[in-house]
Parts: structure tokens; C-alpha cells; sequence
């Protein structure tokens, strides 16, 4: 391997990470927000409203399917984080 | 008339590389597309790449991943060196990039785009395609002067370049084909013309014209609306009799000449297969300073290659120290496969090389600050860019012995001028490589 596929191959990997990373935090800032809504006594009224990325993150912390809204089959099935 | 489809250019690397990427936007443009430097917009992106050492191999593959993620709906073209060097491998290791492009195919790029955008036929396509392969089709990218490459490629064998293995071997432009574009430049705005290449002294050899380096300078010499010519990157093994006697008789020949040594040791330098030595070089200097009162000499060096011992580097610490070049860039040495010096390994650790730059820089330092500073109170030639680009209080160009980018710039801090005009300035302050002045004529 030369230093250009070396090079591509460290800089794929690095952008992986980022992206995996930057998905784990916006899980985690998710999960605060719900605990504090259940501070609050808040409940989320509609999920059609947020980001499909926030709706991933719902179903794994729910660990149930969602819907992500109306589309022409149906509810989409989302059980895995994609990011 | 076709839908226009924006576009955004980078260019990477060398001046050499700017004119291909000044050709590239010449071609985008005769086919409708629109350039934009709003990334999120462009349906398409250009990187013309270099990759002649591992830091700028690395450079351009930062730039094209961080643009493929910015946007990664736009088509990507990756041109230049990258290609060129890495061929199938790049492709394998860039699958974000849509298409490479080889210089000698960038005429072809609006069909290119087409076929894989499915947009229709261009009808402007064949008239500005003729134009661009006869070479003169460019968008001047820079304020008041034009790069001009008058041959590509390089038949010398230095054990540490990749360049002939980029590039190939030379090729020159003709004389004619040259004066024509050059002439297009100036009506273009351009009032400096820098002639550069691989190997500015070996310019025509390939095309078995005599002094043709010469030749061309009196040529270009005869063009009015060009003031400046300045010639960069002269070997100095077949540094060319005649040029001395051309730079005395044709007035627009700046006294300014860009000659890399990269190192003083004759060890070293027979290690780097530059077939000349010590006193070669000290010779040279000395009748181009005789021959020329007040010419600028510009050297590049490289500290660390892997048979240069303490002694050598010392060797080449105390030549300039006593030359008192005008301007001098150090660079440490990057080990590049398929070079022969690639197989010394990389001997210097990257402590000691980046202590060995440093020293020079320091060394270079003192005496261009003295020299530098012995200049306040002079009035001298100097070129006018546009405003300077931290404000526009000032306005911002180069004196006749700074070349663009890499000498320092000059500001302004008083007078009127047009962007590309030549005037006297009057030079007031110094502040390292950069002169503050005021026009005075």
C-alpha cells in the first residue's frame, strides 16, 4: 500500500469515527432531554415533528418501533441506528 | 440556451498547477457553467490536486474528503498531479470522487460532465474547444500578472523528485503558441508575465531551437501592454550563456532570477545526482552579480536529506551566510516513492530537520531584515494588486524583486493606483519580508 491509500484509508477511518461520535452525542443529548421532559411532566406529542435522526434515537431508547410520519407504505420501520 | 449548473474550483499546489486550473475554468465557462465559492450550491466540484510530496499528497486528499463531506451531493473532479501520480490506485482509494482528469484531457471536460450529469449537448462546445487546444483559452485568476508555463514535465533525474515521474518527460510550448497567449493575457489585464516550468533553462532543447529561452524572452519583450517579465525556477546546471546579455538589452526582463540549488555540499549534491558542484554554483552567482548590479537572486534549499551529515549542513549554513541571497526557501526533505532517494530511507530525524529549517530561516533572517531595512527612504518599481486583503485602507502589491506568494508583499498606505498598474513607491517601513510605502509616482 502506498502513501496515498495509507493516507485515504486513515482519513475514511477518522471520518467514521467523527460521524459515529457526533450520532452518539446527539443520542445522548436526546436522552437528557427526555429525562428532563419527564421532569417537567412533558410528554412528546408528535414525532413527526422531529428529525428522522431523532427518531432514530427514540427507537433505540424506546426500544419499539416508530413511525416516521405518513408515507405512501406505511410507517417506516427503523430498529437499528444507521449513522 | 442550456441550463447553466454552478460550479466551484480549488486550485492546490504549484503556479504551474494555477494555469491548469485557469484553463479548467476557461472551459467551464464557454460551456455555461457558473462558478460560486458558495460550496452547499455547487452541483459540481473541481479540485485540481498536487502531489509532488507526501505533505501536499496529503493536503489534497484532506481537501477532497472535506469537500465530499461538506457536499456530497455535487459531482466531484479531482485534476492534477493526484491522478497523474497514483492512477488506479487513487481511483480505488477515492470512491467519492466521480471523475479523475488528466491535464492533457482538460478540453474534454464539459463533454465529460454532460455525459455524467445527462445534461444536453452544448453548442458552444466545438468552438471553444479548438480554442482551448491550441492553449491560449485561461481566466486570469490573478490581479495584474499571469503565470506563463512554457514547458511541462522535466528530463532531469534528481534522486528526490517525483516530478518527471507526475509530469514525464519536458515539453515545450512553441514560441509562436506562447507569444499568442501571452498577448491574450495582456489584454486580460495582465501587466507581469512569470515564466515558469520544471526547468526554465532547458526551455526549447525538446524542440532542438538554440538559445531558446532567449529567443522567447525577445519575443515577449516586443509585447507593449506587458511591463514585466520575471523568469522563475532557472537550474542552475545549463543556466543559459546568452540570458545575462538578454536581461542587459531587453528592458522588461526584471533583474530577478529564481535559481534552486538545494544544497552547497558537492557530497550531497552528487548524492542528489545534480551533476555540478560547490564552486559551480559559487561561480555562477558571482558573474550573474557582476554582470547585473542589483539583481535579486532568489535559492531554494533542502535540508535533511539522508546523506547529509552535520558538516555538510554546516557547509551549506555558512554559504549563505556569505552569498547574502536576496531571498532564500527551505524546505526538509520528504522521502517519495519511486524516487532513487527512497531507497536511503528517511536517515534525519524530523526533530533535526525541522531544527536544521529553522536555522536557516534564522540565518536568511538577519541579514534579509538589515537588507531589507538599508532599503527605507528608496524609491522603487512596484506593481499594484488591489486593496490588501485585511482591509481596504490599504492597498496591497509587489515590489519588482518580490514575486507573488512567496517574497512578502508590499502595502500602501498613501497614493492612488489601479489594480495591475506599475508606479514608484516610496518604501517607509519594513516589516520582516513585507515593505509598507506610499506612491510617489
Amino acid at each position: 500500500m502506498n502513501e496515498m491509500a495509507r493516507h485515504c484509508l486513515q482519513r475514511h477511518h477518522d471520518i467514521r469515527i467523527n460521524e459515529e461520535l457526533f450520532c452518539w452525542v446527539r443520542l445522548f443529548c436526546f436522552r437528557i432531554f427526555l429525562r428532563l421532559g419527564r421532569l417537567v411532566n412533558l410528554r412528546l406529542v408528535s414525532v413527526t415533528l422531529v428529525s428522522p435522526i431523532t427518531v432514530r434515537a427514540i427507537s433505540i431508547l424506546r426500544g419499539v418501533v416508530v413511525g416516521t410520519g405518513p408515507s405512501p407504505g406505511g410507517k417506516t420501520t427503523l430498529s437499528t441506528c444507521s449513522c | 440556451m442550456s441550463e447553466e449548473i454552478s460550479y466551484t474550483m480549488i486550485s492546490l499546489g504549484c503556479p504551474k498547477n494555477r494555469v491548469d486550473t485557469e484553463k479548467i475554468m476557461f472551459v467551464m465557462r464557454e460551456a455555461n457553467y457558473v462558478f460560486t465559492d458558495d460550496l452547499s450550491e455547487a452541483k459540481v466540484i473541481i479540485i485540481n490536486t498536487c502531489a509532488f510530496i507526501e505533505s501536499a499528497v496529503e493536503e489534497s486528499i484532506n481537501t477532497i474528503l472535506d469537500y465530499a463531506t461538506e457536499n456530497s451531493e455535487a459531482f466531484f473532479v479531482v485534476a492534477g498531479c493526484l491522478p497523474l501520480r497514483y492512477g488506479e490506485d487513487a481511483r480505488e482509494s477515492l470512491p467519492e470522487v466521480d471523475l479523475f482528469l488528466e491535464p492533457k484531457r482538460i478540453s474534454d471536460l464539459p463533454k465529460l460532465l454532460n455525459e455524467s450529469l445527462k445534461i444536453g449537448p452544448r453548442s458552444r462546445n466545438d468552438k471553444f474547444l479548438k480554442h482551448v487546444n491550441h492553449g491560449s483559452g485561461r481566466i486570469l485568476t490573478t490581479p495584474g500578472y499571469a503565470y506563463l508555463r512554457v514547458s511541462d514535465g522535466c528530463d532531469r533525474s534528481c534522486a528526490y523528485c517525483a516530478i518527471p515521474m507526475i509530469r514525464g518527460r519536458m515539453k515545450s510550448e512553441p514560441i509562436e503558441k506562447l507569444e499568442n497567449e501571452a498577448r491574450e493575457l495582456a489584454e486580460k489585464g495582465a501587466r507581469e508575465l512569470i515564466l515558469v516550468a520544471q526547468d526554465l533553462c532547458s526551455y526549447g532543447t525538446d524542440l532542438h531551437i538554440r538559445g531558446g529561452l532567449e529567443k522567447l524572452l525577445e519575443r515577449l519583450n516586443g509585447i507593449d501592454s506587458v511591463s514585466w517579465l520575471r523568469l522563475m525556477y532557472l537550474h542552475p546546471n545549463g543556466f543559459p550563456k546568452g540570458l545575462l546579455d538578454v536581461m542587459g538589452t531587453q528592458q522588461k526582463v526584471l533583474p530577478y532570477l529564481d535559481i534552486p540549488i538545494q544544497h552547497i555540499s558537492s557530497r550531497v549534491l552528487k548524492d542528489m545526482k545534480r551533476p555540478w558542484r560547490a564552486d559551480t554554483i559559487k561561480g555562477l552567482f558571482e558573474t550573474i552579480r557582476n554582470t547585473i548590479p542589483g539583481v535579486a537572486l532568489r535559492t531554494t534549499v533542502m535540508v535533511g536529506y539522508p546523506t547529509e551529515t552535520e558538516r555538510d549542513f554546516m557547509e551549506l549554513v555558512d554559504f549563505l551566510d556569505y552569498a547574502q541571497i536576496d531571498r532564500v526557501g527551505v524546505f526538509a526533505y520528504s522521502p517519495e516513492e519511486g524516487t532513487d532517494a527512497f531507497e536511503l530511507g528517511d536517515r534525519v530525524p524530523s526533530e533535526e530537520k525541522q531544527a536544521r529549517v529553522d536555522e536557516i530561516i534564522k540565518v536568511h533572517s538577519e541579514f534579509a531584515q538589515k537588507k531589507n531595512e538599508s532599503r527605507i527612504g528608496q524609491i522603487d518599481k512596484a506593481i499594484v494588486e488591489g486593496y490588501s486583503p485585511d482591509t481596504d485602507l490599504l492597498l496591497a502589491g509587489r515590489l519588482w524583486d518580490q514575486a507573488p506568494e512567496i517574497d512578502g508583499n508590499l502595502f500602501i498606505t498613501d497614493g492612488l493606483a489601479v489594480s495591475g498598474g506599475i508606479y514608484s513607491v516610496r518604501i517607509n517601513e519594513v516589516n520582516g519580508t513585507d515593505f509598507f510605502g506610499e506612491i510617489v509616482g
